[in-house]
Formats: C-alpha cells, structure tokens, sequence
C-alpha cells in the first residue's frame, strides 16, 4: 500500500495542474489575488488603497489576517475538491489490482497538504518581507489545529466522493455550497465583527471555527471567545468515521459497473 | 484454480436489467488455458472484469489464490501527458517490483522497439504504438494467469510473431484466459473452453464438443434476453 500511495503521488505530482506549466505558481498566486482583491475592496471603501491595506483588525494587519484565512481555507477546498474527483481521475488505475481507490485518495490528500505547506511558508514570508511581520503566538497549537482542519477536510473529501459517485446529480451543487463557505467562514472578516444575534447562524459553520481558532493561536493579541475546540475535534472524528464507514459499504457499488 | 461461486452480474439499461450471469458455479482447474468463446455482447469481457477484481458481481464470489494480471494490452491508465518510461515505472512500482525496475525497463524498451518514442509523452502516440506498449508492460510481470481479451492483432506480422513466441515462453509456468468470438483461434492455445449462454457458462474439455455447441447456440442469438 505505501508503494502504490508513493506512486501515486509521484504521478499526482506530474499531472495535478495538468499541461500548465505554471501551475505550482498558480497555487501561490491564489492567496495573493485574493488578499489583493479584499485589501482592495477595503480600499475602496476606505478611500485609499494605503488604508485598506493598514487597517488593523483586532490588532492585526489585513494582509496577515487575510492569509490567515484564505490559505487554510483553500487547503480546505482544494483537498475537498482533489479527492472528491480523485476516483474518476484515476478509474483507469483501479485495473491494476494493487491500486484501490483508497489510495488514490490518500495520494492527493498527502499533495494537498504538501502544496498547504509550501504556500503557508510562502505567503507568510513574503508578507513578511513587504512589511507586514508577526510573531507566532504558539506554533505547536496553530500546528495541531492545521492539522485537524486537514483531517476534517479528509473526511469532507470522502463523504463527497462517495456521495456524487452514487449520486450524480449532486455533482452540481458541491461548487456553490464551497463558493457559500468561502463566505461564511471568515475569510475576510472576523466574527467578533458579527453581532451577537446574528453569530449563532455563522458558528453552526466549523470551517469557522477552524479559521478562527488557528487566527487566536496565530497572532499574539487576536481574540475569539465564541469559537470552541471541542466542535471541531468532534466535528473531525465525526466527518473522518462518516467518510470511513460511506466508503467502507459503498465503494464496491460504485467500482462495479452498473 | 479458480472458482466461481453462485455469481451472478447484471446490467442496467434503458430498457430493464440484463442479466450477464445468474448463479453461475464453475471451476477453472489448475494449470489450464482457459477459452472463453462467445459472440460480442455475451459476456466474455465482464467475466475477465469479474475474474481480475476489477469488478464485483451482484452477488457471489470468485474465490482463487493466484496472481492475475490486468487484461493484457489494457491502455487504460496511460494518462497522454506521462512518457512510456514513466508508465513502465509507474507499473513497476505498484507492483513493487522496485528492484527488477531497471530489468523491466529494458524488457520493455527492447520489446516495443518504441526508439525515442519511449521517453516522450503517450499522446504523441500511435494507436498500434501504445498496442505495443500495453502487451510488453503485460509480458514483464511474472503471473499464475494472464487475461487476454480478444486475441488482437498487435502492430505488423513481425511484431505479432514475437508476441506469440514471447506468449508461449510464458505458457510454460503460467496460464491464460482469453476469449475470442472465434473458436479456432483459440485451439493452439486452450485447454478447456468456456461458453457464456443464457446466465449459465457452459465448461467443455474437449475442443470439437465446444465447437459444436458454439455452432449450435450461434444460429440463435446468444445476447442476454432483457428480463424486466
């Protein structure tokens, strides 16, 4: 199994971005359009540009409170994304007996978290050479909590793959529940910016206590009282034994043909 | 051996369910050739699908402890943008065949006598080309049986005579499954015959008994009935 997983890899690690070349920049550029774009918007709204991108919330700069939650959140998606489609991708593979779709899985989740790294590292030093510098508050924490977001993204992934292999139809609305994510897990805003009344709708969304948590371990002086560790530790165990247990007696019914 | 336990497949269609196999028993005794002989549609290809795991009947099992290889000259998983090198290597790696990488490399290299094209991406590819590739990545793994579908004519007379040397080479420490609508093509080659008609598959030890069956059943239509 590790043979073929490590294979796997390797051949992911050609293909995943297909014939573009420039496709690992891409997946730098990603977070960058996107920081632009809300230190954009603030700008605008602001007046002026410098503004947007000076502008502190809860003692943090946008541009770093930004990347501290686009880049987990587009780890998020992309390892939802990549494994949700990763049995069609590889159904040829599924022939050669040694490969079962589980690894095929396990392939693009392990890329996705590599790809996660490089561009944490990434971004975070950049930002930190144009400028905007911070201290980690406790690294070993904000790690953890990475890496359960990424275990929670996993069993996300497996419950959609399974799923849209059985049922077609539902292919279509995975984008748009992913694109109402991007906006209710605070990405660009903080939910201490949400009055009260309105929070308890955006915390049934453990997305957003992902973000947030790992903002609160992230910068020395950002606060979140109203997010909990215990939902997503539940949360997790729960997505990644749902995502087990779908593929474990449905994944014959959907390599069999019909 | 190989054994086939109450295995039943079905198809969904338009027009109601198609039943390729219903409780069908059998045995391939060891160290046979096994034919299986039947006109398109009757169901050869799905029984080596079933026999290799590559799909699951409705119900039943197929029970066998010996290596079987993937339908040979299967160009499934040649994705066009990787080179030939990089698919051998690929292959040899799942197989965990690390240490014989270089050997097999070799093998194939030699065997498709592919040149350049061997290092260059499978799109750039003809189809006899990857024919070729396909059948040498087959020939340079060691299994109990191997699966042919349809005895296809690979590349020019040249090649196809190596293929047959390098064929009966392996026949003598391995088996084949293979079909064909064709029986006589496969006289030099099998043992025992297998007839897929009516659900049932129909074993015959003897080359000139599944020849007369075959004959029989081919005046009437052998394509699963739809049941609705």
């Amino acid at each position: 199994m590790k043979n073929v997983i490590y294979a796997l890899f390797l051949r992911e690690l050609k293909t995943r971005f297909g014939k573009y070349r420039l496709g690992y920049l891409w997946a730098i550029l990603e977070p960058f359009i996107f920081i632009s774009l809300f230190v954009g918007i603030r700008g605008i709204l602001t007046g002026s540009l410098r503004s947007g991108a000076d502008k502190f919330i809860y003692h943090v700069d946008y541009p770093l409170f930004l990347a501290a939650g686009l880049i987990p959140f587009f780890m998020f998606r992309h390892t939802v994304v990549q494994i949700m489609h990763s049995i069609e991708a590889n159904r040829g593979l599924f022939t050669y007996q040694p490969v079962k779709p589980i690894d095929a899985i396990i392939a693009r989740w392990i890329l996705e978290g590599v790809i996660f790294v490089f561009v944490w590292i990434l971004v975070f030093f950049i930002l930190h050479f144009i400028g905007f510098k911070t201290e980690i508050k406790d690294p070993l924490c904000l790690i953890g909590i990475y890496i359960l977001f990424y275990l929670f993204s996993l069993g996300v992934g497996m419950i959609f793959c399974i799923i849209v292999n059985i049922y077609d139809e539902v292919r279509h609305i995975i984008s748009p529940f992913l694109l109402f994510l991007f906006f209710t897990s605070g990405t660009f805003f903080s939910i201490n910016m949400i009055p009260s009344k309105f929070q308890i709708y955006l915390l049934w969304n453990p997305c957003l206590h992902f973000i947030e948590l790992s903002r609160e371990r992230f910068f020395p002086l950002y606060k979140t009282e109203v997010c909990s560790l215990k939902f997503i530790i539940i949360c997790t165990i729960c997505v990644l034994f749902l995502g087990l247990v779908l593929y474990k007696y449905r994944i014959k019914e959907i390599l069999a043909t019909e | 051996m190989i054994e086939l336990k109450n295995v039943t497949k079905s198809y969904r269609t338009k027009y109601g369910r198609v039943y390729v196999y219903k409780n069908v028993n059998a045995v391939f005794p060891e160290g046979k050739n096994v034919g299986i002989i039947g006109p398109n549609g009757a169901g050869k290809s799905t029984l080596l699908r079933l026999i290799s795991k590559i799909d699951y009947p409705d119900s039943g099992e197929i029970i066998t402890h010996k290596s079987i290889s993937w339908p040979v000259a299967f160009t499934g998983g040649f994705q066009g943008s990787l080179t030939g090198l990089e698919i051998v290597k690929f292959v040899c790696m799942i197989y965990g065949a690390n240490g014989e990488m270089k050997e097999k490399i070799k093998f194939v290299k030699e065997f498709t006598e592919l040149g350049k094209y061997f290092e260059m991406p499978i799109k750039t590819y003809s189809a006899g080309m990857k024919a070729r590739l396909a059948f040498a990545l087959s020939m340079a793994f060691d299994f109990d049986y191997y699966l042919i579908d349809e005895v296809t004519a690979v590349g020019d007379l040249n090649f196809r005579k190596k293929c047959n040397q390098i064929l009966r080479e392996k026949l003598k420490k391995s088996n084949i499954i293979i079909t064909s609508h064709d029986i006589n093509r496969l006289r030099e080659f099998c043992d025992i015959y297998a007839i897929p008609h009516k659900g049932d598959l129909i074993l015959f030890d003897s080359f000139k008994e599944a020849a007369q069956f075959y004959a029989d059943i081919s005046k009437i239509s052998a394509i699963p009935e739809l049941t609705h």
